[in-house]
């Protein structure tokens, strides 16, 4: 069978504002998840465990890191004949150099990318969200509804909904009216920014969108509700399971707290949909004589001597004899002297905590990111 | 180093880890929960700066194949470099025959053709880190046919049993050896790594094999010690030979403490090895561990101490695992007690509660089995 009927974009160009000095040098989808993973590893795994085979990521902010890091696609196992990641930033034209100034319109500037593949569909996705999903599935059923245009949405609450771009639908799940974070929502459902557009409409939607003056070329803002207009086919799609945005320190720590529930529905020890990632050359964790490691996650390399306690440690760190760890994301390659202390907070990458300091605050509201060593 | 042909030899029958090699060639063993021996010499050998590699697999070469796949996670470049795995092309009347020689001899035109001017040569079961182009630029400075590695160790009583002990001059030229068989604490231990001239290499497989048709590399350099110049260059760090399960266990074990593990894994010299793709490891509410090394992918709920734990291994509850080495994927049931035991690939410890080995004297659980 031909491949590449649906192509995968990834909209990874976003900067992260709120989580602070975790994206100064780093795009969000770049950012650490999970004791080992990089925010883009699940849409990336998504797509290669739905047989997406090419992915398209559109860059933009601080993207040297993460198109570095997406280019190596036999991480995903995305390097075969006709698969592939292409990094895509915003390039000089004839006509000048064009940032991307919507999510619309990063595609509208790739769509001579698409346009070599000729795919049936384009599926849109976020790099900045934490969730399994199989898009085959969702796909499978755009065919069955024909549909022109089918978005994965979320069940939140009532009074989540009004954070959130909201879908209603009538009975057979076919999309009537969008409203964006609306204050009093008639749905409880969420759209994920998950869309599969059947490529031939999207194209002239982009194309016509591109003329709108006003316009902000924005899928949520502009394409959807030209869409639903002009009457064609929209379909909301449910998703079950978790799925998360982690767009501040707090939800990037809750979530990776999420991880310590063994009930949590993400499982990333699922082997049956395993979350790719960077193969680092680290030997195995080295848990010492006088550690204690209890519900937590660690990852390989680490060298342990001290006390873990509810924490997510990535890659290659250290904690020395006599230190606590508890309640805390400890990012890769932070050492943690002896005798430290280090609670209720998120260390970044690099970090060094001197012997006996004592950092973050136990019955604090809101979560600490330490990026500076201490 | 594009000028050197790496050679990853087979070991000959003094080399038996009984039990794990019934499933797999002895590059293939499962070394620290994550690696395979094989890891280890091309890891040598990448970050030594070669990048064209052969594999000699003595038997039931899948397991290497599948490993080791084109060396792309070994860093070597996959138009400039080249790994080939190379098998007896010929069918064996005896196994007294596998030897290596007869192997270089029936993949022989692949020696022949290659364009490199030295060959460095050595075997997947000595576990140590070295960089060949230091033993390379001496073998030069020497002017040496053969240049020998090996390693001084004050354990040849206990360990290193089997392996060649080679006698030295004060120039380090090697002038006799010997079979190890313990009868002296001080040796110097050959780790059959050579360095030489293919050319010399070529015609070292045709004397062997006029010589005597069971002949192995290292019969011919030891009847040739006078013929040529043979010298020894000396390695200072840690050696493990696994040769034997009780070496396989002392290994495994030793390195479960950081102090020993931290000279052999060095973040400038890294063990690459191919990745399975594991999630990090979650410890549960009630697990225990201390003095232990373990791999991703595991589910530890119970205790653990100074123990090997692999990929993907499940501990349960009130589980206690001391002193063993558990190959991935295996399962240890709730309120099993191990220690001194090697449970192989898969396994799962069920209804036994209670399996206790010695040092040196390890309990052995076969493959996928179910206790």
């Amino acid at each position: 069978m031909r491949q590449n009927q649906m192509l995968g974009m990834i909209l990874a160009g976003g900067r992260g504002t709120r989580l602070e000095e975790l994206t100064t040098k780093v795009a969000k989808p770049a950012v650490f998840f999970g004791g080992k993973y990089r925010i883009i590893d699940f849409p990336l795994s998504n797509c290669a465990n739905s047989g997406v085979n090419v992915v398209g990521v559109l860059t933009q902010y601080e993207s040297v890191l993460l198109n570095s890091y997406v280019a190596q696609d036999q991480r995903w196992g995305l390097d075969a004949k006709d698969s592939g990641i292409f990094v895509l930033p915003p390039r000089e034209k004839s006509d000048g150099f064009g940032m991307y100034r919507g999510t619309a319109d990063a595609i509208t500037q790739n769509i001579d990318f698409i346009d070599q593949y000729n795919p049936e569909y384009v599926l849109i996705l976020s790099g900045d969200h934490i969730y399994k999903m199989d898009y085959s599935q969702m796909l499978a059923e755009h065919k069955a509804k024909k549909a022109d245009v089918t978005i994965a949405v979320l069940e939140v609450t009532l009074k989540e909904a009004s954070r959130f771009g909201i879908m209603n639908v009538d009975a057979e799940d076919r999309i009537y009216e969008f409203e964006e974070k609306p204050k009093q929502p008639k749905s409880n459902l969420a759209s994920m920014g998950i869309y599969i557009f059947s490529w031939k409409l999207l194209r002239r939607a982009l194309l016509d969108d591109l003329k709108e003056k006003d316009s902000a070329h924005d899928f949520g803002k502009n394409i959807i509700p030209g869409m639903l207009e002009s009457g064609k086919r929209l379909f909301a799609w449910r998703f079950k399971g978790y799925w998360k945005d982690v767009g501040t320190i707090d939800s990037l720590w809750e979530s990776n707290m999420d991880l310590l529930d063994e009930s949590n529905t993400l499982d990333i020890m699922d082997p049956s949909w395993r979350i790719y990632t960077e193969d680092v050359a680290a030997p195995p964790q080295f848990i010492q004589e006088h550690a204690s490691v209890k519900r937590s996650i660690i990852n390989q390399g680490c060298v342990i001597d001290g006390t873990i306690i509810n924490s997510v440690l990535f890659t290659n760190v250290v904690v020395e004899e006599g230190a606590v760890v508890k309640d805390a994301v400890i990012m890769p390659n932070s050492i943690i002297r002896k005798g430290a202390i280090v609670q209720r907070c998120i260390v970044a990458e690099d970090i060094e905590i001197r012997e006996n300091a004592v950092v973050g605050d136990a019955h604090s509201e809101l979560i600490e990111l330490v990026a500076k060593n201490r | 180093m594009n000028q050197v042909l790496g050679i990853i030899n087979f070991e000959d029958a003094t080399v038996d880890v009984t039990g794990l090699v019934n499933y797999r060639p002895v590059p293939s063993l499962t070394f620290m929960g994550r690696y395979r021996l094989i890891d280890f010499v091309m890891s040598n050998f990448t970050n030594s700066g070669i990048s064209n590699v052969q594999v000699y697999v003595k038997n039931k070469p899948r397991s290497v194949y599948e490993h080791v796949g084109t060396g792309r996670h070994y860093n070597i470049n996959s138009k400039q470099g080249k790994l080939r795995i190379m098998h007896g092309e010929e069918p064996i009347q005896s196994e007294i025959y596998n030897t290596d020689i007869n192997a270089f001899n029936s993949n022989i035109q692949f020696i022949e053709e290659a364009k490199a001017k030295y060959v460095i040569i050595a075997p997947s079961y000595m576990v140590y880190t070295i960089d060949f182009s230091t033993v390379l630029a001496s073998h030069k400075v020497n002017k040496a046919d053969i240049t020998i590695v090996y390693k001084p160790t004050e354990m040849a009583k206990e360990s290193f049993i089997g392996c060649t002990a080679l006698s030295l001059d004060k120039e380090k030229r090697v002038i006799a050896s010997e079979i190890n068989l313990g009868k002296n604490k001080s040796r110097n231990i050959s780790l059959e790594a050579y360095v030489m001239s293919r050319e010399l290499f070529l015609e070292l497989i045709g004397l062997a094999h006029k010589t005597s048709s069971v002949y192995w590399l290292k019969d011919i350099i030891r009847d040739n010690y006078d013929r040529f110049v043979v010298k020894g260059f000396m390695v200072r760090g840690l050696v493990y030979p696994i040769n034997n399960l009780a070496e396989y266990q002392r290994a495994n074990l030793e390195l479960t403490n950081y102090a020993n593990a931290k000279q052999l894994f060095d973040p400038m010299w890294p063990i690459m090895t191919r990745t399975s793709d594991s999630p990090p490891t979650h410890y549960g509410e009630n697990a225990v561990v201390v003095g232990s090394s373990i791999s991703n992918g595991c589910k530890i709920e119970g205790t653990v101490i100074n123990s090997v734990i692999g990929r993907g291994v499940v501990i349960k509850p009130g589980a206690v695992v001391i002193n063993s080495i558990l190959l991935p994927g295996v399962i240890v049931g709730n309120d099993s007690h191990l220690e001194y035991v090697i449970v192989d690939k898969n396994s799962k410890v069920l209804e036994v509660k209670e399996l206790k080995g010695e040092f040196r004297q390890p309990i052995y659980v076969k493959r996928r089995d179910r206790i």
